[in-house]
């Protein structure tokens, strides 16, 4: 793909398509004031920030009656000129309208992730607000949702910004040592620098132990429903699925034969697994399916296993190693024993709300959070950057340690600095680029 | 002599000068040098000092092009010291206090006994340009010289005024005429040109100081000599030179008088040299700091005079004779020549090439001070190579230009022709990010080959260097092939070198070895692997490198681009993606839109 036919007038649905009231379209280019009065017919020039009724034509041909609105360069989303059409919906209407504006050369279709592109290229925001857009869209989750637009609000780039300007400042001190100062160099000055590159490498660190919370809420928590056969598991999965808002973008079905669900419980995106079709009566197939849980088991983040006596715990700690469970004792209307957590009956709803607190618990226990307003959404690139900056940092303290030399230190200190740049504002690097904004939808 | 045959002429003989006819003399071709006072020829103005902080990475280079500087600086030193020592071999910068008498007489004799320079002792009053190239000049005298090339290297003498507090007077530099006529002819050949300042401190005499008050600063006993052609057991003397401290009253003083100072009371509206800044802009720009260290340095062995280091001003006389009072040991000091400030003609070296060649006048050079630097060592890297450039263009159709990865040379020209200077420019190790690399002991290997391609070393020159580096070769063979078993391991020497507490000093079989070759080697093992690491970095820089801006590129094209950022792309014209990063004040954010710009194509 390439983003970089920025002297091209680019159109895109931005809405979903589908039958909707309104479909949104959007246009961004340079100096569009020509088009906007080819397409509405008018002789006046548009007003920046208004929103018009007015009719859409293509070669005389009447296309529809909607409402637009202009944007004029610098002030817009893109940094260009941008016109909005919100025309009707239903997909014929906007494609009509999209397909004559390309035929006739005015426009022609955006990449994915374009407009975004265009709004970093045209610095109107930097490298993580630009990924944070494309979080935004297609978070799941309230969590997810949350921390994806405090990063477009800019507030991990200035996280990362405090961050430079700290190394920028021990650089500047360090380079004036060397360039400016002619006494010669004391040793209570490496204690400082390390004391202060300490605390940088700290702060990254802080930063870092988001990864886990970052990764879990990006792919969501896996919980498997595990047990004997008949021992209550798609009873108590009908009841969770009451309970929690469900998730309607997951594709059916594995090789295996499960049934799962998607929602969202304590603001993280959780898939619920349900293990009922491993067990068969036949002893053979019981082994198959036996070891078929303990697979599911190793994949998942927590286990509620059901039982219905105190024997059926055997199972759970021939299964289990290492992983987050709660023992639920299963049909606790008729069933009594020792060993388990909380007791449920799906009949009559009893134990539920109990669960449901246990659960929170542990969900918040796997992505060991305590305090999700202090945590970050940090992507993949991101982490990777950061992780190359602790290395870095932690390079340059045992340098400092062995006593080694401040010129060498200095030029540790600038490649650090590179890195931080690299994460916000990149430059000459067009194949991460495109891979960032290829996986955007079209219209963004 | 026939004179015909001489079609290059250098104007001035400052440091710049020097190098540039001496260079065009070792390439075997002749040259005028015109002068207004031929006495003057090598003389030094300001610092009785060669080298120092990342100066004396650039004597090491002009040294190893076969330059005069350093030889000159190493047989007329006073005091001679390595400073940054403890900081690491990268930032090691020799500095020479020297006689200024003899240094200069050194000079001056090596340019008038040279066969090859033809001095005029004149003034040239006008440059005669035709159809884009130079023809000639014109002189005071009347005399017409009828050349193709000119090298300009009239450092602060152009329109030069000197300001000590309420008195100005034109003068090139104290006690010297200023030249008129040059930048007029330059304008009209399309230049532009603006105006900077630069300030001297004043000499006090030798016996009204009191010494024992002051703290003593000894050179070092083992010198690390600038030349490879200086012989290593050379004597060098070991003068003290004194350091003095001002204090609250010295600075109350000043800050009280500062109305009457030139630079604040806005008679000049020029820039001075902020590292080099005179005391009152210290006062004023480090309010915080409560004292500021002095050097008295003389200006020759047994001189009555004192040279102040760090007291450049232009404030009045009586005025620098009250603030000079109240410092310790100074109580009755008596001033031999006030310190005063100068301005003079700049020309934006922008419009150069990096040959320092005009980019619209074929022939015409412009070096030295004049193209906005502070400093002899940055005055003379830039006319050596002024010089060798003027033979190459005129008579072998090449050019030599040193990359930012050849040497801080390189690094120099580069910023002066990229950067958009508003204050005189100044070297430091910091503007080099291949500092690593470009280390005061290499200068030799990285350069002298190199040197020897252009003819630019002398027979006697060129045999020193290759018993050099024949032993240099040999020896590192001998460490690579050469294993040492330790408690911890089997190594080859080379790699053993490589610890910080490893010395190859103490290494037994290397007792014979020449002192600078076994020092190189071991700075080389030990930088290597900080070298390499850095490489990746070196790599995404060279990239840029390779992106290259064509001449005619049209910079307002690119759409959303910031105004500022466009007016200094279209100045400065920068020739790569890499050049066009290093401009001032062009953001980030231009450059990546730059970037994308030019992948497209």
């Amino acid at each position: 793909m390439n983003y970089l036919h920025t002297e091209d007038v680019i159109i895109a649905q931005c809405t979903s398509g589908g039958l909707g009231a309104i479909n949104v379209i959007r246009v961004s280019g340079q100096a569009l004031e020509g088009i906007y009065k080819k397409i509405t017919k008018t002789r006046k020039n548009p007003i920046a920030n208004t929103i018009l009724q007015k009719n859409i034509y293509i070669n005389n041909t009447l296309l529809d009656h909607c409402l637009v609105s202009y944007f004029k360069s610098p002030n817009s989303f893109t940094g260009e000129d941008v016109l909005e059409i919100n025309c009707h919906g239903g997909d014929y209407i906007s494609q009509n309208i999209i397909t004559c504006l390309c035929d006739a050369k005015l426009t022609r279709h955006a990449l994915p992730g374009e407009f975004t592109f265009r709004s970093y290229y045209n610095g109107k925001i930097d490298l993580i607000q630009a990924e944070s857009i494309n979080d935004l869209i297609k978070s799941e989750t309230n969590i997810f949702a949350n921390k994806s637009m405090e990063n477009m609000t800019g507030r991990l780039s200035d996280e990362i910004k405090k961050i430079k300007e700290n190394a920028q400042g021990i650089t500047a001190n360090v380079e004036y040592d060397l360039d400016l100062n002619e006494n010669e160099f004391d040793n209570a000055n490496n204690k400082l620098l390390s004391i202060k590159v300490e605390s940088m490498v700290s702060r990254l660190m802080k930063l870092n132990e988001s990864t886990l919370f970052s990764n879990i809420i990006r792919r969501g928590i896996r919980i498997v429903l595990a047990g004997k056969p008949n021992v209550g598991k798609s009873s108590l999965f009908n009841h969770l699925l009451g309970y929690g808002r469900s998730i309607v973008s997951e594709t059916a079905g594995t090789t295996r034969d499960t049934i799962e669900a998607v929602l969202e419980i304590s603001g993280y995106r959780v898939k619920i697994i349900d293990t009922a079709g491993y067990w068969e009566s036949d002893n053979q197939i019981e082994m198959m399916g036996i070891k078929k849980m303990e697979e599911e088991i190793l994949e998942s983040d927590i286990i509620l296993f059901l039982g219905e006596k105190i024997d059926d715990l055997d199972l759970l700690r021939n299964v289990v190693k290492d992983k987050i469970y709660i023992k639920i004792l299963s049909k606790c209307d008729i069933n009594k024993s020792n060993g388990y957590d909380v007791g449920v009956c799906s009949l009559n709803g009893d134990g539920m709300a109990d669960l449901l607190t246990i659960l929170s618990t542990k969900i918040h226990e796997v992505s060991n959070t305590k305090n999700i307003a202090a945590e970050y959404y940090i992507n993949k690139r991101q982490q990777g950057a950061i992780n190359s900056l602790i290395i870095s940092g932690n390079n340059i303290l045992n340098q400092i340690k062995n006593n080694v030399s401040h010129d060498i230190i200095a030029d540790l200190l600038h490649g650090f600095i590179d890195i931080l740049n690299e994460i916000v504002n990149p430059i000459n690097k067009e194949d991460i680029i495109n891979e960032i904004f290829s996986t955007f939808c079209v219209g963004k | 002599m026939n004179n015909r045959d001489i079609k290059i002429v250098v104007i001035g003989g400052g440091h710049a000068g020097v190098e540039a006819a001496l260079a065009i003399s070792r390439m075997g071709k002749r040259c005028y040098m015109i002068t207004m006072d031929t006495d003057s020829i090598g003389r030094m103005s300001c610092n009785p000092a060669i080298g120092g902080l990342a100066k004396g990475h650039l004597v090491r280079e002009i040294d190893a092009l076969g330059g005069i500087m350093g030889e000159a600086a190493d047989l007329t030193s006073i005091q001679f010291k390595t400073l940054n020592k403890s900081k690491g071999r990268a930032v090691w910068s020799p500095r020479a206090q020297v006689d200024k008498i003899k240094y200069s007489q050194f000079v001056r004799n090596a340019v008038v006994h040279d066969l090859n320079i033809s001095i005029i002792n004149d003034e040239v009053v006008d440059i005669l340009v035709d159809n884009l190239s130079v023809v000639g000049c014109r002189l005071l005298s009347g005399n017409l010289l009828k050349i193709n090339s000119v090298i300009i290297t009239a450092g602060t003498f152009l329109n030069g005024k000197i300001h000590i507090g309420d008195t100005s007077y034109p003068a090139g530099r104290f006690a010297e005429p200023p030249s008129l006529g040059i930048t007029n002819s330059l304008r009209a050949a399309g230049f532009v040109s603006y105006r900077l300042k630069t300030g001297t401190p004043p000499r006090l005499l030798s016996s009204s100081v009191d010494w024992s008050a002051l703290d003593l600063s000894l050179g070092d006993e083992d010198v690390n000599f600038f030349s490879i052609r200086t012989n290593p057991n050379y004597k060098v003397k070991n003068i003290p030179c004194y350091l003095a401290h001002t204090n609250k009253n010295t600075h109350n003083v000043l800050s009280s008088n500062l109305s009457k100072s030139p630079m604040y009371s806005g008679k000049i509206d020029a820039t001075g040299p902020r590292y080099c800044p005179s005391v009152e802009d210290k006062v004023v720009k480090f309010a915080g700091r409560p004292s500021h260290q002095l050097f008295l340095e003389p200006e020759w062995e047994n001189s009555k005079q004192i040279y102040l280091n760090g007291f450049s001003t232009s404030m009045p006389e009586e005025v620098q004779i009250k603030a000079l009072r109240t410092i310790r040991g100074l109580e009755r000091c008596e001033l031999v020549r006030p310190g005063y400030a100068i301005e003079y003609d700049y020309f934006p070296t922008y419009q150069l090439k990096s040959t320092l060649e005009s980019k619209n006048v074929r022939g015409l050079f412009l070096a030295g001070q004049m193209n906005g630097t502070s400093g002899y060592e940055e005055a003379a890297a830039q006319g050596i190579i002024a010089g060798i450039n003027s033979v190459l263009s005129m008579f072998y159709n090449e050019i030599f230009v040193l990359g930012r990865n050849q040497g801080y040379i390189g690094v120099l020209i580069d910023d002066l022709i990229t950067k958009d200077i508003n204050e005189p420019y100044r070297m430091f190790t910091s503007r080099a990010e291949h500092r690593l690399y470009l280390r005061q002991d290499n200068a030799d290997l990285r350069l002298s080959s190199l040197a020897m391609k252009h003819g630019l070393l002398t027979k006697r020159h060129s045999k020193i260097y290759a018993d050099f580096l024949s032993e240099y070769n040999e020896t590192k063979k001998y460490l690579q092939k050469t294993k040492i078993k330790t408690k911890k391991k089997t190594e080859t020497l080379w790699a053993y070198l490589k610890r910080t507490e490893s010395d190859i000093f103490k290494i037994p079989t290397m007792v014979s070895a020449k002192r600078s070759v076994l020092f190189t080697l071991e700075s080389e093992t030990k930088y290597e692997g900080y070298i390499s690491i850095q490489s990746k970095r070196v790599e995404n820089i060279k990239k840029l490198e390779n992106v290259k801006i064509s001449s005619t590129f049209d910079f307002s094209k690119i759409p959303n681009l910031s105004l500022e950022s466009v007016e200094k792309l279209m100045k400065i014209k920068p020739e790569s993606l890499a050049q066009a990063l290093r401009i001032d004040g062009v953001r980030q954010s231009d450059i990546s839109m730059l970037s994308f710009y030019l992948y497209k194509k």
